[in-house]
């Protein structure tokens, strides 16, 4: 008698999102590296806090989005999606106390321009992932 | 000096109510597609996460603002 064949699920592959990621950390060091030839210590240092702002949070939103993939977990995914955004939120708005509280930029245009360019690098997204989640 | 503090409230809130509206439009489409397309919900998830994040950068940004008026400018 031949015994049943069992396999395993197929478990969906998560896109390539840490390309974003990765792509934000790179955008950093260009920042950081530009302010160390450019300004001063403080410059630099408003620089990284920048961009460890929007890169935590971030990465957060990215590992939270993704915990259910599928069209049977649509529900879940819609649900994980939205606590990535909340939790997204709250995480900004709680760096950013963090830092505007103990160390206030000095150089608050770096600050914000390396956050903004990290932010920025969502609209190299679909290049960067390729075409999006068809791998 | 209330003033700074009004300007910030405003923005934070209406930062949050368009990232709100944003969401909730951009999950119902996902919801949607989904249900009709099952076979795209990969693709379209991740479509849903990229147009997520640039949904809430300009928001982000005007949080940032709003708690540098509140932490730095009010506050020093």
């Amino acid at each position: 008698m031949q015994r049943p064949h069992r396999v395993a699920p197929a478990r969906p592959k998560r896109p390539g999102v840490h390309r974003l990621l990765l792509a934000q950390v790179g955008v950093i060091l260009t920042v950081v590296a530009l302010s160390l030839i450019v300004g001063k210590g403080s410059v630099t240092l408003s620089a990284l806090l920048g961009g460890l702002v929007a890169l935590i949070p971030n990465a957060w939103f990215a590992w939270r989005a993704f915990m259910y993939r599928g069209a049977r977990f649509r529900a879940r995914m819609i649900g994980s999606l939205y606590r990535a955004q909340v939790g997204k939120y709250m995480l900004v708005m709680l760096l950013f106390a963090v830092v505007f509280s103990i160390v206030p930029p000095q150089a608050p245009v770096w600050f914000f321009a390396t956050f903004a360019l990290v932010q920025g690098v969502y609209g190299a997204g679909p290049w960067l992932i390729g075409r999006a989640g068809s791998h | 000096m209330e003033l700074v503090y009004i300007a910030a409230a405003l923005m934070i809130s209406g930062a949050a109510i368009a990232t709100g509206i944003g969401f909730g439009l951009l999950g119902g489409k996902l919801l949607d597609s989904t249900a009709r397309q099952p076979e795209l919900s990969d693709q379209l998830q991740t479509k849903t996460f990229i147009m997520a994040g640039l949904l809430d950068a300009v928001p982000m940004i005007g949080v940032g603002i709003a708690m540098y008026l509140i932490f730095v400018v009010a506050g020093g």
